[in-house]
């Protein structure tokens, strides 16, 4: 094998560097002849089978250089921060703000990186006894190449759920709240700089445990997580009643900055003649525990498989629109749409046309002898006696004013100001009542 | 002696750099150009805090980083008024001569014996062996050997312990009988050709081998055995630099005179080994003995370390803290080509205003160009053949060890 050892723009420092008794063993020992290397004053051949360039791209020269470099060498390796990143003198800028010096990877192709300012000698040298022993240095991959993420899409049958894991930025918000939910289906793979957030062998979701309470959609700050967005749902059924639940309504005139009142106006002129604001809560009896969704329903079942509990299912008229805060709902229900979506409607109104409503033909029945608790240990209290009022066991944290089919909120978006916000307009609306 | 061109292309010299010959009309005209890009450190560095110039500084060149780094330090400590304590000199003055034996070694095995004569593998194991010992004790006190990132304005962030400065103190003494028989190979087997220098005007710092620096300015250096005391306001009066159309690089004079700075002028300036009337005529008088000077000052400067290490007796540096917040600071250090200067001007918010490197190739390019013109006159009234003249003036160009790295760090700052 031959060797050249080449230096474009740089301050020399990594070849001067491992300039070393071991190198020049590891040369003798596996045959191999140093071809070209101007510092040591060898320029035997122009033919050569390694090179090992360090330093930079800086000038046409360099480049044109190069480029010869790649056409006579089989393997072509990158030496230090200037060859595999540009260097310091990367930090000056020339002609179109662009920098004048650039890494040999944007000129032709390069096999390995080896990074430092200077090198590691061994790490090197452990490379080139891989090179020269014609191995493949699979193990060592991460170290010496430029690393590319796995790009994948993970989705259902009915593509409602989808994760975009180009999008994602891995800050792990999903992963939280997906343990939260008891779920535990999104979680990291991989390891260092390729680390992603998968499900299980990017399985898709409706093969896991994913329940579709939609909180990784909702706390995504990336939009990598997001469900099928349908607001001509709405459409379909113009003219029909419209049932909304008060945390919708709440979180919609949050999110908008609107009164409540300016909603249904703008539900009027999307052309809702009937506005009901309903909650399934309404038709519980004293004396049992109730599931808020199909998810809190599947927590539920699978920690007391011995309970006995009931769904929460919405009576909406088939031909009505069913406004929820709930992704599992929207799921679930063919007629049903989130407030996301509902949002993107509301959004097109110009907001001067929308004035405040006071009178309303609105029927609703909200009932003080239901007990919401959103802690399974307070339904393991409420299994063990006898109850004079129903338990609703409701598992977003927050209620469902933060559920998974919350709007975008446009205001402050730390997650307890917008609950604040939404709980105070929740507050007012029920009190005005 | 016809008209004619000739392009030498110099291998064995850090950084590329090419040698044009014109001979017109009976006149030998020498163009010692630098060939790499220029880089433009002192841009990069203005505008920034001034705890990046070190760090940006030392990146000039790998072979002499911890001269450029020393010196970058040493500079803002004078701007901002910061007088580092006893050890904290001490100690960085042992990690830059340091670095110059470890130079020295490369060049005298790797890049200047091999031009005398065939190498003995033995010789060749013993410096590798040397050099291995000083780069492991580089390791030990400053992290690695270039791009050495120790301590920062003010003092040492790595901490410094009674093992590390006795396993350097081990390390030298080991190192000592090696360096030793290399110089008795260099001053018994080396021949120089004769030729005679036609400008022997040096320039060395005259606190040089005691200190590669005296703590704070100003500085004294040594002209053929004048003195100069230069400080930050008037460095420009006898330091003259000037771009030329066809180097990468700038050449410099001082005094308007063309002068060479390196191991062979702080052996002339400050005579700290008494040497034979004979050789020290040679040492004067001929530019190939930079060899012979780099290998004696090898010898010396391993003994100086110890010595040095040794009068610490495992006290520990502190830090200093500025005393104020902008002003001007130069400093002037020996580093292993020879004179190192770095300026920086901060503002009053201790950014970077304005910095200026000269570094020693840049120093003694005109008198590369001035000693070849006379050595090809030489040559021609002794009528040589023209390959061996090549030879010849090859090797003298690279007895003055340029490095070009360091040379094209620069251009003019708009």
């Amino acid at each position: 094998m031959k060797v050249a050892f080449i230096s474009l723009t740089g301050c020399e420092g990594c070849l001067y560097n491992v300039i070393n008794e071991d190198l020049f063993n590891l040369l003798e020992k596996y045959n191999a002849e140093l071809v070209d290397w101007r510092l040591l004053g060898i320029r035997k051949s122009n033919e050569y089978d390694v090179a090992v360039v360090e330093g930079s791209v800086v000038s046409d020269e360099n480049a044109e250089r190069l480029k010869l470099i790649r056409e006579k060498s089989k393997v072509l390796i990158a030496l230090g921060a200037c060859a595999t990143l540009g260097g310091v003198q990367a930090g000056l800028y020339g002609e179109n703000n662009k920098p004048r010096s650039t890494p040999l990877h944007q000129h032709v192709k390069v096999d390995y990186f080896v990074r430092g300012c200077p090198v590691k000698t061994s790490e090197f040298l452990s490379l080139l006894e891989l090179v020269l022993k014609g191995v493949k240095p699979r193990v060592y991959e991460r170290r010496f190449n430029l690393v590319e993420r796995p790009v994948f899409k993970i989705s259902d049958r009915d593509n409602f759920l989808q994760l975009d894991s180009s999008k994602c930025i891995v800050c792990g918000r999903c992963i939280e709240v997906c343990k939260t939910m008891k779920a535990s289906v999104l979680n990291y793979v991989n390891r260092g700089i390729t680390t992603l957030v998968s499900t299980p062998y990017q399985d898709p979701f409706d093969k896991t445990n994913c329940h579709y309470c939609g909180l990784c959609v909702a706390y995504c700050p990336a939009g990598a997580v997001t469900y099928k967005l349908e607001p001509e749902r709405l459409r379909r059924n113009k003219g029909a009643e419209i049932y909304i639940e008060p945390e919708a309504l709440a979180s919609l005139a949050e999110a908008e900055n609107l009164d409540v009142g300016q909603v249904f106006a703008a539900l009027r002129l999307l052309g809702y003649s009937r506005i009901i604001v309903y909650s399934n809560t309404t038709h519980v009896q004293p004396g049992r525990i109730y599931a808020k969704s199909p998810v809190e329903y599947q927590i539920l079942r699978r920690t007391y498989p011995n309970l006995s509990v009931e769904l929460l299912v919405p009576r909406i008229p088939i031909n009505a629109i069913y406004v929820t805060q709930c992704t599992a709902w929207r799921k679930q229900l063919g007629n049903s749409v989130t407030t996301r979506e509902l949002q993107l409607l509301i959004r097109s109104i110009p907001r001067d046309i929308l004035e405040e409503e006071r009178e309303n033909q609105l029927s609703v029945n909200l009932d003080s002898s239901v007990h919401v608790v959103s802690d399974l240990r307070e339904v393991e209290k409420a299994m063990n006696k006898e109850l004079d009022h129903a338990v609703v066991y409701s598992a977003c944290p927050g209620g469902c004013l933060m559920g998974g089919g919350q709007p975008l909120s446009l205001g402050d978006n730390a997650l307890h100001a917008v609950y604040e916000r939404r709980a105070e307009i929740l507050n007012k609306y029920l009190r005005s009542r | 002696m016809t008209n004619s061109r000739l392009e030498l292309e110099l291998d064995r010299v850090a950084g590329e750099s090419k040698v044009n010959v014109y001979l017109i009309n009976g006149e030998v005209r020498v163009e010692y150009a630098s060939q790499l890009s220029e880089r433009m450190f002192e841009r990069l560095v203005t505008g920034r805090d001034y705890r990046y110039a070190p760090y940006i500084a030392a990146r000039i060149c790998g072979v002499c980083s911890h001269a450029h780094f020393w010196a970058s330090n040493l500079a803002i400590e004078n701007a901002l008024g910061i007088e580092v304590d006893e050890v904290t000199a001490i100690l960085r003055d042992v990690c830059n001569k340091l670095q110059i034996v470890e130079n020295h070694l490369v060049y005298l095995i790797f890049l200047a014996l091999p031009d005398y004569r065939e190498l003995e593998a033995g010789i060749v194991t013993k410096a590798i062996r040397a050099r291995e010992n000083i780069k492991n004790s580089l390791n030990t006190l400053c992290g690695r050997l270039s791009g050495p990132q120790p301590y920062m304005p003010g003092g040492f962030i790595k901490e410094i312990s009674l093992q590390h400065v006795e396993k350097t103190i081990k390390l030298m003494e080991e190192s000592v009988p090696l360096v030793e028989e290399i110089l008795e190979y260099v001053l018994s087997k080396v021949n120089s050709p004769s030729m005679s220098d036609p400008s022997p005007v040096y320039l060395a710092l005259s606190t040089f081998p005691e200190r590669s620096v005296p703590s704070k300015g100003p500085y004294i250096l040594v002209s053929s055995g004048e003195y100069f005391t230069i400080n930050e306001d008037n460095y420009l009066n006898y330091f003259n630099e000037v771009k030329s159309s066809y180097s990468n690089s700038k050449a410099c004079t001082f005094n308007g005179k063309t002068f060479f700075v390196g191991a062979r002028a702080r052996l002339l300036a400050n005579k700290y080994v008494e040497l034979n009337s004979e050789l020290l005529e040679v040492l004067r008088c001929n530019p190939y003995s930079n060899i012979v000077a780099k290998a004696i000052e090898s010898r010396y400067l391993l003994r100086d370390i110890v010595y040095k290490l040794r009068s610490i007796s495992g006290k520990q540096p502190r830090r200093t803290p500025p005393s104020r917040k902008q002003g001007k600071g130069l400093s002037v250090i020996e580093a292993p080509r020879g004179l190192l200067i770095h300026f920086y001007e901060l503002d009053e918010n201790s950014r970077i205003k304005s910095a200026n490197i000269i570094t020693p190739t840049v120093m003694f390019t005109k008198h590369v160009e001035a000693s070849a013109e006379a050595l090809i006159k030489q040559l021609y009234s002794e009528k040589n053949e023209e390959n061996t003249f090549t030879k010849y003036v090859e090797m003298l160009v690279r007895s003055y060890d340029p490095c070009i790295p360091c040379a094209v760090h620069v251009v003019k700052v708009p």
